[in-house]
């Protein structure tokens, strides 16, 4: 069960300055066919099952960067919220969904979490990732230049806080990426 | 979508007519080439942008980073040019993965 784990999370990013986060989680496949997040201490974990709710309730903003208009002309920006946009709405529901079920299967051992999914879940938790850190993103203002630094956040107010969550997703995705892109 | 631009019956009648009407200019606009951009933005990863560029357009690896890098360098890179209703089907798969993609007119 156990075998076949990587453990990609030895960075200090999430080891160091909370003090609260002193374990790295392992990433893992389980199982042919199966993806595993294990020994998950508990602040990521509820860093987790926040995902599928980041995004509930929209800023102006946020909404605005969650459907962009897809060209400077007015008729076809009018068409594409008519026709296009309650499809996307659609399958970003349809992602967050998907991943919240996976997220109840997350199970408690000896004081750290652990969840496993099928692999073929990835484009829902890809795509429920990305909705959580841009509403993450958009909710706080976050700058590139803020997102690109290499310091870990202080955590010295809710902002540090949501750069953190947003580095965190960071890291599920790209390793989420990686499982796909070498096939 | 597109029936917005479809030639209005009128044209028809005129079709004699040699004055320059901005419905056929229209028709001819609808014939050329059209461009898909993509945008920068701060949240997604160049991972993730490079995969979606893989997974919607079919590219190669090296073609999809280097359309990737000119997102991340220069602010926007055309990533695909052809038919308009093509165009605006891949702008929709790109919102569908949340990356800011805009159909552009050609010559814009």
């Amino acid at each position: 069960m156990w075998s076949n784990c990587t453990d990609t999370f030895s960075s200090r990013r999430w080891n160091g300055p909370a003090n609260e986060i002193d374990n790295p989680m392992i990433l893992c496949r389980p199982a042919p066919g199966v993806l595993g997040f294990h020994e998950i201490p508990p602040p990521l974990a509820d860093i987790l099952r926040k995902v599928p709710r980041l995004n509930e309730s929209l800023s102006e903003r946020a909404e605005a960067r969650f459907y962009p208009e897809p060209s400077d002309e007015d008729q076809l920006s009018r068409d594409w919220k008519a026709h296009v946009q309650p499809g996307l709405q659609e399958l970003f529901l349809d992602a967050r969904e998907t991943v919240s079920a996976d997220l109840k299967a997350m199970k408690e051992i000896e004081g750290e979490w652990s969840l496993d999914f099928p692999e073929r879940h990835i484009p829902a938790w890809l795509n429920a990732l990305n909705q959580a850190r841009l509403a993450l993103a958009e909710t706080h203002g976050f700058s590139e230049k803020e997102l690109s630094s290499r310091r870990p956040p202080p955590l010295d107010s809710p902002r540090d806080h949501a750069r953190l969550e947003i580095d965190f997703l960071a890291a599920i995705q790209e390793w989420l990426v990686s499982i796909i892109e070498e096939g | 979508m597109n029936e917005v631009h479809a030639i209005s019956p009128c044209v028809s009648a005129m079709a004699g007519m040699t004055t320059e009407l901005p419905e056929i200019r229209e028709e001819e606009a609808l014939d050329l080439p059209w461009n898909v951009v993509v945008h920068n933005d701060p949240v997604n990863l160049m991972s993730y942008v490079t995969h979606v560029f893989r997974k919607v357009f079919g590219y190669a690896k090296d073609r999809a980073v280097k359309h990737m890098l000119e997102v991340h360098r220069k602010g926007r890179s055309i990533v695909w040019t052809g038919p308009r209703e093509r165009a605006e089907f891949y702008v929709e798969q790109l919102h569908g993965h949340l990356l800011l993609a805009t159909v552009e007119r050609p010559g814009k």
